[in-house]
């Protein structure tokens, strides 16, 4: 355990989790400001090379996180968006149609390579059929409308 | 030694840029920081929303970066 100030480590499991929630997150990011997941990890890519504001935001997150200049140690802008890329993209999906890809992509871990068609199967056999009961009339059903007047009062 | 001039990156960040990230990163992992976020960036000019998109890819890269720091160095 390190002392006191100096932030603490992550175990093994702790870490991998952390990383892969980090993915998630991402993930829906790219939803949120409009993009594929495709894009998103282009826009990483291109964050890893401008190594001056990668630099700030890495001191940044490490201050935040009691580590302080310490995470300069060893930071590599394109190995941080390879790890980035592998954690977001686990299980690179072969579809080639992108509005496919990007479903996969979005799908979280069970999807994948490989998955699309059973993922689709299981989605069709799951879905329940549309309810054809007749419901009770609600009041609004009493009501005259000038399409459907009624009875004359 | 004059430093004046020498940077080689403009760091000059929009107003509305910046209030999106200032909002964004007090809920940042949460589905409405996200919905939030969503609906701002559709009232952005298409340059203001590239540059929040560059600003925000940064500062998920410097996330990452302090997660597999943790994860590498012993205790």
């Amino acid at each position: 355990m390190l002392a006191p100030g100096l932030g603490s480590c992550l175990d093994g499991p702790v870490a991998e989790d952390a990383k892969r929630q980090w993915a998630q997150n991402q993930k829906a990011l790219a939803r949120a400001l409009g993009l594929s997941v495709a894009q998103w990890m282009w826009a990483l890519e291109e964050a890893g090379e401008r190594t001056t504001r990668l630099t700030a935001a890495a001191i940044g997150s490490g201050m935040a996180k009691g580590i302080g200049m310490r995470i300069l140690d060893g930071l590599d802008g394109p190995k941080l968006t390879t790890l980035a890329k592998e954690l977001i993209d686990e299980r690179p999906v072969r579809a080639q149609h992108p509005l496919i890809r990007e479903a996969l992509r979005q799908g979280g871990p069970k999807a994948g390579a490989g998955r699309g068609r059973a993922l689709l199967k299981r989605g069709a056999e799951g879905a329940s059929p549309p309810s054809r009961a007749q419901e009770k009339p609600r009041p609004s059903a009493e009501e005259p409308t000038p399409d459907a007047p009624g009875d004359e009062p | 030694m004059n430093l004046r001039g020498k940077g080689t990156q403009d760091f000059a960040l929009d107003d509305a840029v910046k209030r999106i990230l200032v909002t964004w990163s007090q809920e940042r992992d949460s589905e409405v920081g996200r919905l939030n976020l969503q609906r701002a960036v559709q009232k952005l000019t298409p340059a203001k929303r590239q540059q929040l998109i560059e600003r925000l890819a940064e500062v998920s890269l410097g996330l990452l970066a302090v997660i597999d720091y943790q994860g590498h160095k012993e205790g």
